[in-house]
């Protein structure tokens, strides 16, 4: 079943932000953050309110997904 | 085989409600509650007079939210005075912008606080963040926040143009204030 990360990435993007899946295992998705623009460093939710944010904007595309998980936050830049 | 459950648990989450709605804004003091982002207050504020001038109200406050008013951090609850005053002074609160994450989250969660403590209260946020605002609401304890909805970004748009989406969005706000929706 196929996961699409838009609608979250699209969010992300307006807090300088950028997703990467890395893995779906037991139906959790296992995402990556790269902070592309750190202009609001103060934007970025903690992982912990981030994540059911995260399974809201990705369950449209996949009803079956319980949970995500950020496994990495990248700085690019 | 025997099973043993620890009586202990996490605490579960404090659900709440809104406060009791106004069946008319005819002299209510509206308080705006600035977090500082860009352009929030110029919205807010316009959106704040346009209302009370329609509804027979006043606008009776214009605050930042960090201690005595004078600055603002958006990614940290409102300062303990600026509830205070907000609750001395006003009976309706326009807060925000919750236009980026964690400026939602605290925007939200200063919503619920003043919701709580029986002051209706919207949270202006944008058609990017509504989402989220929608999320938090429901993981603070009061899915049913009262949202103003606008067109993003805020930041980094004319003032004429902020001024026409908070002019149009008068006949919501009476709504969302006056029904919960």
């Amino acid at each position: 079943m196929s996961l699409d990360l838009e609608p979250a990435r699209a969010v992300m993007a307006s807090d300088g932000l950028d997703l990467t899946l890395v893995k779906v295992e037991d139906e959790i998705a296992h995402v990556s953050l790269s902070v592309v623009d750190a202009t609001c460093a103060d934007c970025v939710l903690p992982p912990e309110m981030l994540e059911p944010i995260l399974l809201d904007l990705l369950r449209p595309s996949r009803p079956t997904l319980a949970g995500v998980r950020i496994v990495d936050v990248a700085t690019e830049k | 085989m025997s099973q043993i459950y620890l009586p202990d648990s996490a605490p579960g989450l404090e659900m709440s409600t809104l406060a009791p709605s106004p069946g008319s804004l005819a002299g209510m003091r509206i308080a705006v509650l600035d977090n500082g982002k860009p352009n929030a207050g110029v919205v807010m504020t316009r959106a704040a007079e346009t209302l009370a001038a329609r509804a027979g109200a006043e606008v009776s406050l214009v605050t930042k939210k960090g201690p005595q008013g004078n600055s603002a951090n958006a990614a940290v609850p409102m300062a303990r005075d600026i509830l205070q005053r907000l609750l001395d002074e006003s009976d309706l609160v326009i807060t925000g912008a919750a236009d980026c994450g964690s400026c939602t989250a605290y925007s939200v969660q200063d919503t619920i606080e003043l919701e709580r403590a029986g002051i209706p209260a919207v949270v202006v946020t944008t058609t990017m963040f509504e989402p989220i605002a929608k999320t938090l609401s429901a993981n603070f304890g009061l899915p049913q926040t009262r949202r103003l909805v606008l067109p993003h970004p805020l930041g980094g748009t004319d003032t004429p143009t902020l001024h026409g989406w908070a002019d149009a969005a008068t006949d919501q706000l009476i709504s969302l204030f006056t029904t919960g929706s």
